[in-house]
């Protein structure tokens, strides 16, 4: 009993939620048994190893399609306005249940709700209310994907994003989007973020991977401005601020400036600047926040691409003229700037840009003082595109998309051989090429396949599908497949 | 060579600083909104939330196909029982409720059919420059060990071990997502943890990490 006492309050520990004599008493048992001591590590050495997996996310979803279906689906329909009964309910339920066994219904056989309605993903009226953020400077490689685009897109200067857009950023690459004259955000290195919403005075963020900087201007009352990470939302009215999505998802907030609202569901806190506060999962708010350190200056990232320094100095845009060739990199005052198309953000003054192709060094002198150019219309700086790989890419969301609309290939393959083999369990690793012209070339079973009936029925099935043409060249896939009887699990 | 620069502006002072009162999103009144039949409303509430539930959704059953189909489903039921949401709750917690119910009925769905998953792979977050391909391959497979050892447990034992250790929910917010008490979850999480690390003994990628 009190093993199973003293396990049960180390649960409750580690919300928080231990009285002091509970405490007390816990402390006391675990220093004289050594088995609690060994649940207890044990627990701890779990939470440690499902740290990195709280980090994967699911895998890109076209929301624009799910929302298609849900609007063909509530054509018509208004929001229900009260409930049945329990009783009722239930009895409703296992009408339903009953009526099913006597028809022999079965979701999986009965047609998939279409999802590619035709119509407008917004009505007009959600169109006009929506706008865009303009990309002010760019940095590596930097890409955006929307839903309905056809597969990802480099992410250059003046390019419009809008809501629903992901932008990841690669290894050393940085994005900044600018929504208003003095509003904007800067994604860094690695990170991957969503504009979950982009109306007029009205900007969401979802931070999914990374570190995102900010600097917002004063708003009005119904203006709103909001970086979320997972269930943790950080929510500003004229300021300019750091989140970090950390190790162990500690998410890390900098104030620099003004005040921010951290909220996780009910509960919320205040940070004002200068702050720096680090939220743990499932540790209260408040405790982020009591003995927080000071923000450093300028950790928004390096001085010349500072947002401090965006509008209150320059914004210096450049054009570096001529063939520079491929591969080739430019620097502003020493600072990398990658080999992308960029915009230059940074004080007024001259300042040196280099361009870099195979040690060659070549010098411009910038002068970013004297000229008087709306903040609104950039002039954006190109250089040569970097050259395309070699291998050839097929976005992976198409690639699923093409293999769930066969999954009545598979289910079949499956059940013609369930009937032999009433308890068939089996999991398939089919590895296919996907040709230049978008038809497969080659399947066939990488790992598992344990039953050569199946293998044999999947491979036939895997070549007969068609997926849209890869840019650059065929592409290899690998893609598990599992199955289980029924009244067994995944 | 001099090339063109410039512009002009202020950074803004801060004076007009202030922290906003009510909650962060004006939910309420978007809710109020959907639930008077306003269509539009409802495509900016599928659309701030439509992240969370995916997420939440692919915390519970894993990497699946049938997410698009399970996040389509919640929304419909969003849009069914919105009626019946009175604001005596936080309008999260309730659609938290929502999400986990439809993913565990999901879940009692393909323990009664005979059913082919096409599992999708896993999408990891970026490699970062400590992390070996070892590494990743070793996520990977204790990620889909974690689902076989879920699988293993009851739907509500589950939900409170998903929303608790891998979402990392205080045990309150969970009792009131699961419509319970905060002893009650902490007694399930008790329960649904000793099945879970059991489970997970048995898998290869958590060889050494429980002994």
């Amino acid at each position: 009993m009190t093993h199973w006492l003293a396990e049960l309050l180390l649960v409750s520990r580690e919300d928080g939620a231990l009285s002091p004599r509970g405490s007390a008493w816990l402390e006391n048992h675990l220093s004289g048994c050594a088995r609690c001591r060994a649940v207890r590590d044990r627990g701890v050495a779990m939470r440690e190893a499902l740290t990195p997996l709280r980090r994967a996310g699911p895998p890109p979803i076209d929301f624009d399609s799910v929302e298609r279906a849900v609007r063909g689906k509530l054509r018509g329909a208004a929001p229900a306005g009260g409930s049945l009964p329990r009783p009722l309910m239930f009895a409703a339920a296992a009408a339903a249940v009953v009526l099913a066994i006597v028809i022999g219904t079965r979701d999986d056989h009965a047609p998939r709700p279409a999802r590619t309605i035709p119509g407008p993903v917004a009505t007009a009226e959600e169109e006009r209310a929506l706008t865009a953020g303009l990309v002010t400077l760019v940095q590596g490689s930097v890409f955006a994907h929307r839903p309905l685009d056809r597969g990802e897109r480099r992410v250059v200067p003046r390019m419009q994003v809008r809501e629903g857009t992901r932008i990841v950023t690669a290894t050393r690459a940085a994005v900044v989007v600018q929504t208003s004259p003095l509003t904007g955000f800067r994604l860094e290195e690695r990170t991957r973020a969503e504009i979950a919403r982009l109306r007029d005075r009205d900007l969401r963020l979802t931070l999914l991977h990374g570190s995102v900087g900010s600097s917002v201007a004063p708003l009005r009352d119904e203006d709103r401005f909001e970086v979320a990470v997972g269930s943790l939302v950080v929510a500003v009215r004229g300021t300019r601020f750091s989140v970090s999505l950390e190790a162990g998802d500690d998410v890390a907030v900098e104030v620099l400036e003004g005040v921010v609202e951290v909220s996780r569901y009910e509960e919320r806190t205040i940070l004002r600047a200068p702050a720096r506060a680090v939220f743990k999962p499932g540790a209260p708010l408040a405790d982020a926040v009591r003995g927080a350190p000071e923000a450093s200056p300028g950790a928004l990232g390096a001085p010349s691409l500072n947002l401090r320094d965006r509008w209150s100095e320059a914004l210096a845009s450049l054009r570096v003229p001529g063939d520079r060739g491929t591969g080739g990199e430019v620097r502003v005052d020493g600072t990398p700037m990658g080999i992308t198309p960029l915009l230059v953000l940074r004080e007024p003054g001259p300042a040196t840009v280099e361009t870099i192709k195979a040690g060659e060094i070549t010098r411009f002198e910038m002068d970013v003082s004297g000229f008087d150019v709306e903040p609104t219309t950039p002039i954006v700086a190109e250089l040569p595109a970097p050259v395309a790989p070699a291998v050839g890419r097929l976005e992976s969301a198409k690639i699923r998309r093409v293999v769930q609309s066969h999954r009545a290939d598979v289910q079949r393959c499956y059940e013609r051989r369930l009937k032999r083999e009433w308890n068939l369990r089996d999991r398939v690793e089919m590895r296919f090429t996907v040709g230049a012209d978008g038809h497969v070339t080659d399947a066939r079973a990488q790992r598992g396949g344990a039953n050569a009936g199946i293998v044999e029925c999947l491979e036939a099935a895997v070549r007969s599908w068609t997926f849209d043409r890869p840019d650059g060249g065929p592409v290899t896939v690998v893609y598990p497949l599992s199955f289980a009887p029924a009244g067994a699990s995944e | 060579m001099r090339a063109t620069a410039v512009l002009t502006g202020s950074w803004p002072t801060g004076e007009a600083v202030r922290p906003m009162s009510g909650p962060p999103s004006a939910v309420p009144a978007l809710v109020a909104r959907v639930q008077g039949g306003d269509a539009a409303a409802f495509g900016q509430l599928y659309r701030e939330h439509r992240d969370v539930v995916a997420r939440l959704v692919f915390r519970v059953l894993g990497p699946t196909s049938e997410l698009e189909d399970v996040v389509q489903e919640v929304f419909l039921q969003v849009h069914r029982s919105i009626g019946r949401f009175r604001g005596q709750s936080q309008f999260s917690t309730w659609l938290h409720r929502v999400t986990v119910n439809v993913a565990l009925q999901q879940i009692r769905r393909r323990k009664s059919q005979p059913i082919a998953y096409v599992t999708d792979p896993v999408d990891l977050p970026e490699e970062t420059n400590d992390e070996t391909p070892l590494d990743r391959t070793l996520t990977r497979e204790r990620l889909a060990a974690v689902y076989r050892a879920l699988d293993t447990l009851a739907p509500k034992k589950r939900a409170v071990l998903v929303l608790h250790d891998l979402e990392s929910v205080p045990a309150a917010e969970i009792a009131r997502i699961v419509d319970s008490n905060v002893l009650t979850v902490r007694t399930r999480l008790f329960y649904a943890r000793r099945e879970f690390n059991l489970a997970l003994e048995k898998e290869p990628a958590f060889r050494g990490v429980l002994r």
